[in-house]
């Protein structure tokens, strides 16, 4: 099944196989990356449909990313889905002022991130 | 015997003894100023007696005692210089002491604001001038071969010089305090409060004067003769009578015999005596004395009625007194000793004149060229100077007790303890000093201590922060590191559940369910731990928005529908639109209405919940929401009620294992509750039910974004 190319920044290894198994159940293209740095490179390269970033990142962290995303024009229009574990009232909100265009916490609900991924698919 | 020789040896032991007077004088005046003057004052004295010697020498004795034909100044014996005539300057020696006293008793009333130069000037005037002319008009004559002087051509009587020194020194010290004026300070606080610094220096000073006095009347014979003793012994009476006179007089006054009022009661009672020691009797002479004692205070008093400052009383004892003195020469006199041919009446009257004579004269004379001299040579001190002193500002002279002073002083104003001040080493001062040294040290240790202490408070103000801060990276470190295989467990979970179902194998379907279920159960024990511990440290945060609330219950409605059916439960909600907006944080009191309705959900069975939403604005009381969520399960007893809002208990131990839950759920809604201004309460009979009320206040205003409770300072709602 080939839908939209969905990139996955993820540095923990078991999640970001168990959240790409989950998704492609539910017929999404994904793409892969386990740092900020890579994924940079990878939106630059393949210009996905959706962003589904990992907060807390090793190296470069998760709002560094989205505010460099951002700032690029080439990337800019992509919809950044932040995926934040803290789960606590700032860091939602730091996740959305860093440049992100919503949030889920963890432990994923899916069928809330699927329900806001397709919201920027079709919207 | 040679009378003439034995003569003039006593006129010599006499003029010695009247020089001692100027030491009384610079005791006494010493000993009644302040500390700060006491060296100008005693350098005035010194220095007016070598002016007024060299004058005196150089042409005051000549204007007093020389021939004149007028009778009214004397012109001969300029740059005395008598050659074998040693009577006449046996004499002269004797005059010129008495010229020395004269002019010395200025010195005191003008003492602690005269400048020294302008005091110098006033020294030769007095002494060259007008103490010399009014000598020869009532003393002219005495020397053989010159002519009267016209006063005592009048028969002006005068024995020792009541008036031709002692009102003389007192007229001109009177004309020169006027024209100065008053100390700084002195009539502040309306009576005079500038008081000597060494009374017993004075003390001394009036004895020592006393004791010259004996020779100041016992010379005025110029002879040693059978005169002598009865001039003395007046002289010693009237002294005393005067001081005991004074003494009472102070007492009835001050309640109590004030030091300085006895000395110038004997010093008045020894001028009164001055003019008619040689003929009154020593009854007499006590009747003199007594009056010239109280005559010496009264005027001291009425000075200080009219606030003019003399500074030693050398007005009243020598000026007024030495009026008196002279009256008395007519009034008490024995005429024939007196032998100048006038009645009583008569020599009254002449006496009268003399002494008017003198005070027009020297007064007058005074105040004239005290006002001149003014305009050239300032005769008083700049008040920074007076306020200095005149030790310092006149002769750069200082004690070592100012200096240790001074020291003391710039060390206080610059709030500089570091340093030590000069030990003088075997003095008073120094011990002083060393004290003062000692004190410094605990000062500094004093301060440094304090210091150490800030010092302590500050780090550990620092450490407390600092831990705060490892607490809030710890609490963050957790959320993460907790949620993260929990993750993993929910979603490999779901992950090979739906995997599962999909291939059609349901054989660990249920086993997965309770995995997903455990999963869940600990999702909810971290959130609320977290939550806790948020709310304990403080750090939770509130964000204060308008919330519809009938959306709110309805949504709120749906998402529950879930866990009431299962309890096969029905439930109610009455949310009239008349409740309007609430402002308060909608995540917190969803999760608060949540947890009360599950609970109540989880408690009942085959019953009912519900919920009822309703606005209150009493009178006099601030608006409130209040949200009921009643049950009709299995309720609680008033021992169970006690403990469930507490964190990690339920109704009892037993709940836990038949009904599930964290035991945390109501320690967080009420805890949230507060942190948005309101307060959960609980109503429950076994058997029949709980409702739990949840209040809150309706008044709030938005916040922007999110904010820490506590700086929110929300007022609880009164009942």
């Amino acid at each position: 099944m080939s839908g939209p190319q969905i990139l996955l920044v993820e540095d923990n290894a078991i999640l970001r196989e168990m959240i790409r198994r989950r998704l492609i159940r539910r017929g999404y293209d994904l793409i892969l990356a386990k740092d900020g740095e890579e994924g940079l490179v990878v939106v630059r390269e393949k210009k996905p449909a959706i962003v589904l970033l990992d907060m807390s990142l090793p190296g470069k962290d998760g709002w560094t990313v989205a505010g460099e995303l951002k700032a690029d024009d080439a990337t800019a229009g992509i919809p950044v889905i932040a995926l934040t574990a803290h789960a606590m009232r700032g860091d939602r909100q730091r996740a959305l002022d860093a440049g992100c265009d919503d949030y889920v916490s963890k432990p994923i609900d899916f069928d809330l991130l699927t329900q806001k991924m397709q919201a920027f698919l079709e919207g | 015997m040679d009378h003439e020789g034995l003569n003039i040896a006593w006129i010599l032991v006499t003029a010695a003894l009247v020089m001692t007077m100027q030491v009384g004088f610079c005791f006494l005046e010493s000993g009644l100023v302040r500390a700060k003057n006491s060296i100008n004052v005693a350098i005035k004295n010194m220095a007016d007696f070598c002016v007024s010697a060299s004058v005196f020498w150089l042409f005051g004795f000549a204007l007093m005692f020389g021939a004149g034909e007028t009778g009214w100044i004397g012109h001969s014996f300029f740059f005395v210089d008598a050659g074998t005539d040693y009577w006449l300057l046996a004499f002269f020696i004797f005059q010129l002491v008495f010229c020395g006293t004269a002019t010395t008793i200025i010195s005191g009333a003008v003492a602690e604001r005269m400048r020294f130069s302008a005091y110098l000037i006033i020294a030769f005037f007095v002494s060259g001038l007008i103490y010399p002319i009014f000598g020869h008009w009532a003393w002219g004559g005495v020397v053989p071969g010159t002519n009267s002087g016209w006063l005592n051509a009048m028969g002006f009587r005068d024995f020792a010089g009541s008036t031709v020194v002692h009102s003389v020194g007192g007229w001109v010290a009177f004309a020169a305090i006027l024209v100065i004026g008053a100390r700084l300070g002195q009539f502040q606080k309306g009576r005079p409060n500038i008081q000597g610094h060494n009374l017993t220096l004075a003390t001394a000073g009036t004895l020592i004067l006393w004791f010259g006095w004996l020779g100041f009347n016992g010379g005025s014979t110029l002879a040693l003769n059978e005169h002598v003793p009865l001039i003395i012994t007046n002289t010693i009476v009237s002294g005393a009578f005067g001081g005991v006179a004074a003494m009472f007089v102070a007492y009835a006054y001050y309640r109590m015999p004030k030091t300085w009022a006895i000395m110038n009661g004997i010093i008045g009672g020894l001028v009164g005596i001055t003019a008619n020691c040689n003929v009154v009797s020593p009854s007499e002479a006590a009747i003199i004395g007594t009056i010239s004692g109280l005559l010496c205070f009264g005027g001291i008093v009425l000075l200080e009625r009219f606030k003019i400052d003399d500074a030693v009383g050398a007005v009243p004892a020598h000026a007024f007194c030495g009026v008196w003195g002279t009256l008395a020469v007519a009034i008490f006199g024995d005429l024939a000793v007196l032998d100048t041919g006038l009645s009583r009446g008569m020599q009254f009257w002449v006496q009268a004149a003399g002494v008017s004579v003198c005070a027009a004269w020297t007064f007058g004379i005074s105040w004239i060229f005290f006002k001149m001299l003014n305009r050239f040579v300032p005769l008083r001190v700049t008040p920074e100077q007076e306020h200095a002193g005149l030790n310092v500002s006149e002769h750069g002279a200082t004690t070592e007790l100012v200096d240790l002073i001074s020291e003391m002083d710039s060390q206080r104003r610059e709030g500089s303890f570091t340093s030590r001040v000069h030990e003088e080493p075997h003095t008073e001062v120094g011990i002083i000093a060393a004290e003062y040294n000692r004190v410094l040290s605990r000062v500094e240790d004093e301060i440094r201590q304090r210091e150490n202490v800030a010092e302590m408070a500050r780090n550990a103000q620092g450490e407390a922060v600092r831990a705060n801060q490892v607490k809030s990276d710890f609490l963050a470190n957790m959320s993460h590191e907790l949620r993260t295989p929990l993750g993993i467990i929910t979603g490999y979970t779901e992950l090979i559940q739906e995997e599962m179902r999909d291939a059609g194998q349901g054989t660990y379907d249920e086993e997965l369910e309770a995995i997903a279920n455990a999963s869940q159960h600990l999702l909810h024990l971290i959130n609320g731990v977290l939550d806790i511990s948020k709310i304990e440290s403080g750090r939770m945060e509130v964000h204060l928005e308008p919330i519809e609330v009938t959306d709110l219950i309805a949504g709120l409605a749906k998402t529950v529908q879930p866990l009431i059916r299962q309890g096969g439960n029905t439930l109610k909600t009455d949310c009239p639109p008349t409740v309007g907006i609430l402002v308060s944080d909608e995540k917190k009191l969803q999760q608060c209405l949540l947890n009360l309705i599950s609970n109540a959900a989880k408690f009942t069975h085959d019953g009912q919940i519900i919920l009822t939403v309703s606005r209150c604005e009493a009178n006099g009381k601030r608006p409130r929401i209040l949200i009921k969520v009643k049950d009709t399960g299995i309720g609680m007893n008033d021992e169970q009620m006690e403990n469930i809002f507490e964190a990690f208990t339920q109704a009892d131990s037993s709940t836990t294992r038949r009904y599930g839950g964290t035991g945390l759920g109501l320690a967080i809604t009420r805890s949230f509750v507060r942190l948005m201004g309101g307060d959960v309460t609980v109503a429950s009979k076994p058997g029949e039910g709980s409702c739990f009320t949840l209040e809150l206040p309706a008044d709030l205003e938005p916040t922007e974004a999110p904010v820490p409770a506590r700086q929110l300072e929300l007022n609880t709602l009164s009942p």
